[in-house]
């Protein structure tokens, strides 16, 4: 029988492939066998033979473990081997059959590249800004404190005043800490050179609120923060570095600030900062509790809910606090008449609402939509293999028929699918990273946490993930087709039709996504007009080649108006004669450039009694100022002499005049701000202004008084104006050699004063409309990738229709349709989807564009011109993306296609 | 008294065994035994993980075949990569040897 089992063990050895293990044992039993017959031979025993021939063996068992190793070895790897031939074999051949049909495979990649990276950055963008966006512990328990005075201006909200930090520290029971800043900016004076640094005055419990510790020395103690306190200084971690080098023994060294040293006790970790701005130095504000106080609201309150506290429960708390208990606390601050003539009110919000200015209503809405555009991306690419499964449904039922197993059909489909997702996948992660970037260089100043932009590790899982599992999807989806291949091929080859409801999914799907296209664009459309509304605004004054600065004069040696006055009189003089240098100006504001406060102003003759004053900004100019930035003035503006003789000429803007004295002419009209508001003397009117814009372009334009430096005989102003915004314009020369010039100019006249913040006028406008443009940059490429998406799912449908059309569009043609008529025919049907889509996207895009109403400027959410412009693009790309397969129809042939 | 092998060395002398023709491991150690008068008393056994390691490395091929008693045996037979491998590690045992007799012969100076 042994010829039988070696047969058996042949058909056995072929059927189950190499038994390591078997081959090994019976291998060693031949040799062993093989010397136990010749020590037979040889005259031992039959026991003696086999213990001979075990013995000179050596260890059998460890031997014939090591061998069966190597053999495993060997089998593993010669699988391996031809496992990644076999993927690369059918690698090349799903790559010649994607090949074979290039506008699928680029289709279908376009649209999953762009869904994945679109989603893929609006993903990081929120991630870092919108919900990380505050460097703070249990950022969301932080809220901003404000009051409302619609009485006064509408949408204007003001600060808190002193009384009221200590009110609503003392009263509150929703808010566990309360603390205060304000914006403090001190020169500092080191190594023979003055630096204005950007800082804030702080309440010490403003640390206990955001919860800082010092990466050295200690914070604020309520001892350093009691009034008439000796001074203390807490660096900013960015200033340390920079200044220091993060040198640690600066602790209890003395920093000369504004002409005082003061003793450095702590340093900031790293990151805790202001929510919007970086705080260089801190000081204590040392506020009294037991006043005086004044209605003056310039303090920043920020608080700290008690834990499990709604911000609905603090607004409605504090709002009672505010109505009942504030007057009758400091009825002198809050007296009636204002509490009602300024119908003063008190807003909380959260702190990341209150920094991100709205932005975050754009991502999270831009966030949606794009995910709805993803969705919409990968039902489109389905529906895309699936045409294509059908149109080789004959070659599928070929395969099937010649033998070829499901599994085999299941695995090249498998590898074809996965082949266009991760490709796509990866180049989807490419299009995020470059989007991010551009988005970062593109986005305003102040959002919280840009720097931290970056695809997370996880993202790139996510999107493999993601391109994997949908590249499943489509195999299994087009074997599910193939599936009923064999009976197609049985039933003559027409193809399968579809049942009246797979038709109407798939055209609800392209008119869904036409649809949503249509708001996207409609977004975008309106976010381009607003910004061109926007830039074709003028701030009223000349942007170009002027150059800001600001040039602060340290308080202790600079006290009284004379010699501020001086200083600048000289400086402007030395500043003028510079070369290239034409026009020198000064004020404590520039338009757009920091929007500040405001203080009453009284017209002469007004009974302010029965009418309350406006509140509007008071700012001092030095002269020039005017004709440096070239705003148009009816009158004209005081010079030197005027401010020296204290003659009282003020300017005021076209939009207060028009204000105060409706109908008349203000030049010469008298108005105050100071001391008893119906008594002279008053300062008089001796120019108006051209139109200036101050809080944004797309805001009214500003009423503004501008006091003289010096104020009249017999009138106060506000004090010494110690910090003074330079404006030079200049002519043919450099400005990068300008600065240094007039640092050096300035250095000259006293080495204790320092340039800060030099900029071009340029940028302040240009910054203006930065918020505008960042949303207009992400809603227009977001659109411009719906479009593109919409064009795929369009002609991905139509060549479907096409193909089931086929045998019909065939006996046209052989019936003499002419070729033009079976493309318009074609063209037709994607442009009737086009249409319906088009329609409803417009009802949404009316609807949903409210949520744009704040970030639009002049532009109404329905503007006719944009949305019929909108509709025709789509229509347009639609009628286009239907012309591929329409003119594919035109060629087909007609015998082909009845066979 | 029999000598150790040195490590590679078994691998050369199967090679060179395989040079006779197609053999199975019984044959290659009866060879090495009868070549060597059993000077060489390798622990046969041990014959065995290297004739795989060696088909592993493509230097013999492998089959079942037949026996002269009438047995499933393996066969082993050398392929042209183990021929070329065979001539290489002659040359390099050659350079051994002589390089080792030059020191031997060497005479105090």
């Amino acid at each position: 029988m042994p010829w039988i089992r070696d047969r058996y063990r042949e058909l056995r050895a072929l059927l189950h492939g190499e038994r390591p293990e078997r081959d090994v044992a019976e291998e060693f039993e031949h040799h062993l066998a093989m010397r136990t017959e010749e020590n037979l031979a040889a005259g031992m025993s039959p026991a003696e033979a086999r213990a001979a021939a075990l013995a000179r063996f050596g260890d059998l068992a460890a031997l014939r473990a090591e061998t069966r190793r190597i053999d495993e070895a060997a089998l593993r790897r010669r699988r391996l081997r031809e496992r990644v031939n076999e993927l690369g074999t059918e690698l090349r051949r799903a790559m010649r059959s994607l090949a074979r049909t290039p506008a699928f495979t680029v289709a279908a990649f376009l649209a999953l590249a762009l869904g994945l990276g679109a989603t893929t950055s609006i993903f990081a963008l929120l991630n870092a800004v919108v919900l990380h966006p505050l460097p703070y512990d249990h950022a969301d328990e932080l809220v901003k404190v404000m009051h409302p005075v619609p009485g006064i201006k509408a949408d204007t909200k003001w600060g808190v005043s002193s009384a009221g930090f200590f009110f609503f520290r003392r009263g509150s029971k929703t808010l566990a800490d309360v603390g205060a800043f304000s914006r403090y900016d001190p020169i500092v004076e080191s190594d023979g050179r003055a630096e204005l640094l950007v800082g804030a005055a702080v309440s010490t419990s403003l640390f206990k609120t955001l919860r800082f510790r010092p990466q050295i020395g200690r914070l604020f103690t309520d001892a350093d923060d009691s009034p008439g306190a000796p001074s203390t200084l807490v660096l900013g971690h960015g200033y340390w570095m920079r200044r220091f080098g993060g040198d640690s023994t600066v602790l209890g060294k003395q920093l000369l600030v504004e002409g005082q040293r003061i003793p450095i006790i702590g340093v900031l970790a790293t990151g805790e900062d202001l929510p919007d701005q970086h705080a260089e130095v801190w000081v204590p504000m040392q506020l009294n509790p037991a006043g005086p106080f004044y209605n003056s609201h310039n303090l920043h309150l920020i608080a700290r809910r008690a834990p499990s506290v709604s911000i609905a429960a603090t607004q409605a708390e504090l709002a009672q606090l505010v109505a009942a208990g504030l007057p009758d606390a400091y009825p002198t601050v809050y007296t009636p008449s204002f509490m009602k003539g300024s119908q003063f009110g008190v807003e909380v919000t959260s702190l990341k609402s209150d920094v991100l200015e709205g932005l975050d209503r754009v991502l999270w809405t831009l966030l949606g939509s794009v995910l709805l555009v993803l969705v919409v991306a990968c039902a489109n690419v389905a529906n895309l293999f699936l045409v294509r499964a059908d149109s080789r449904q004959r070659e599928a039922a070929i395969r099937i028929a010649l033998g070829a197993g499901r599994a085999r059909l299941l695995r090249q489909l498998l590898v074809e699918s996965l082949l266009v997702t991760l490709v796509a996948g990866a180049a989807g992660v490419g299009i995020a990273m470059a989007a991010v970037r551009i988005v970062v260089a593109r986005a305003p100043e102040g959002l919280p946490r840009l720097g931290e932009i970056a695809l997370l590790p996880t993202t790139y899982v996510v999107a493999f993930a993601l391109s994997a599992a949908a590249g499943v999807v489509f195999a299994l989806i087009q074997s599910g087709r193939s599936a009923g291949a064999l009976t197609s091929l049985r039933e003559g080859g027409r193809g399968l039709t579809l049942t009246r409801r797979q038709h109407a999914v798939r055209g609800a799907l392209v008119v869904g996504q036409m649809a949503l296209a249509m708001m996207l664009l409609a977004a975008a459309g309106l976010m381009v007009q607003s910004f061109r509304n926007l830039s074709a605004v003028s701030p009223g004054y000349d942007s170009d080649s002027a150059l800001a600065f600001d040039v602060a004069l340290p308080g202790a040696r600079y006290r009284s108006y004379e010699t501020v006055e001086a200083f600048d009189h000289l400086l402007a003089d030395r500043l003028a004669a510079l070369p290239g240098v034409t026009d020198v100006g000064a004020a404590t504001m520039i338009p757009l450039d920091d929007p500040g406060g405001c203080s009453l102003v009284f017209a002469e003759g007004t009974d302010y009694a029965k009418q309350r004053a406006p509140c509007v900004p008071t700012p001092a100019v030095a002269p020039g100022y005017f004709r440096t930035l070239r705003i148009p003035l009816r009158g004209t503006e005081p010079g030197w002499t005027d401010v020296e003789h204290k003659v009282g000429g003020v300017v005021v803007t076209k939009a207060l005049a028009d204000r105060l004295w409706p109908g008349e002419d203000p030049v010469g009209k008298g108005i105050k701000s100071n001391g008893n508001s119906t008594q002279p003397p008053y300062y008089r009117v001796v120019a108006v202004s051209g139109d200036l814009r101050d809080e944004g372009l797309d805001k009214p334009p500003l009423q503004a008084v501008f006091y003289p430096l010096m104020p009249m005989e017999g009138t106060m102003l506000w004090g010494p104006a110690n910090g003074l915004h330079y404006v030079v314009r200049y002519a043919k020369t450099d400005i990068a050699q300008l600065v240094p010039a007039a640092r050096r100019t300035i250095a000259e006249l006293d080495a204790g004063v320092a340039l800060a913040r030099p900029r071009t006028l340029g940028s302040i406008v240009e910054r203006a409309g930065v918020r505008v443009a960042f949303a207009m940059l992400l809603l227009v490429a977001a659109a411009a990738m719906a479009l593109v998406l919409s064009a795929v799912g369009i002609y991905g449908v139509i060549t479907y229709l096409v193909g089931q059309r086929q045998v019909e569009i065939g006996i046209r043609i052989a019936l003499g349709a002419p070729l033009g008529e079976v493309v318009r025919m074609v063209a037709m049907q994607s442009v009737r989807f086009a249409v319906l889509g088009v329609g409803i996207g417009l009802v949404g895009a009316v609807l949903a564009n409210r949520l744009l109403r704040t970030l639009l400027y002049e532009v109404s959410p329905t503007d006719p011109f944009t949305l019929g412009l909108v509709s025709l693009v789509l229509v347009a790309v639609a009628a286009g993306a239907g012309w591929l397969p329409a003119r594919r129809a035109a060629r087909i042939s007609p015998v082909e296609a009845m066979r | 008294m029999p000598l150790d092998l040195m490590q590679g060395t078994l691998d050369m002398l199967i090679l060179k065994a395989l040079t006779w023709g197609d053999m199975h491991g019984y044959a290659v150690a009866r060879w090495l035994e009868r070549t060597t008068d059993d000077a060489l008393r390798i622990e046969e056994g041990s014959l065995y993980p290297a004739l795989h390691r060696l088909t592993r490395r493509g230097w013999v091929r492998a089959e079942w075949g037949v026996s002269e008693n009438n047995r499933r045996a393996r066969y082993y037979a050398l392929t042209s990569e183990g021929r070329k491998q065979l001539r290489r590690e002659t040359a390099e045992w050659g350079r051994f040897i002589g390089a080792v007799g030059k020191i031997l012969r060497a005479n105090p100076a």
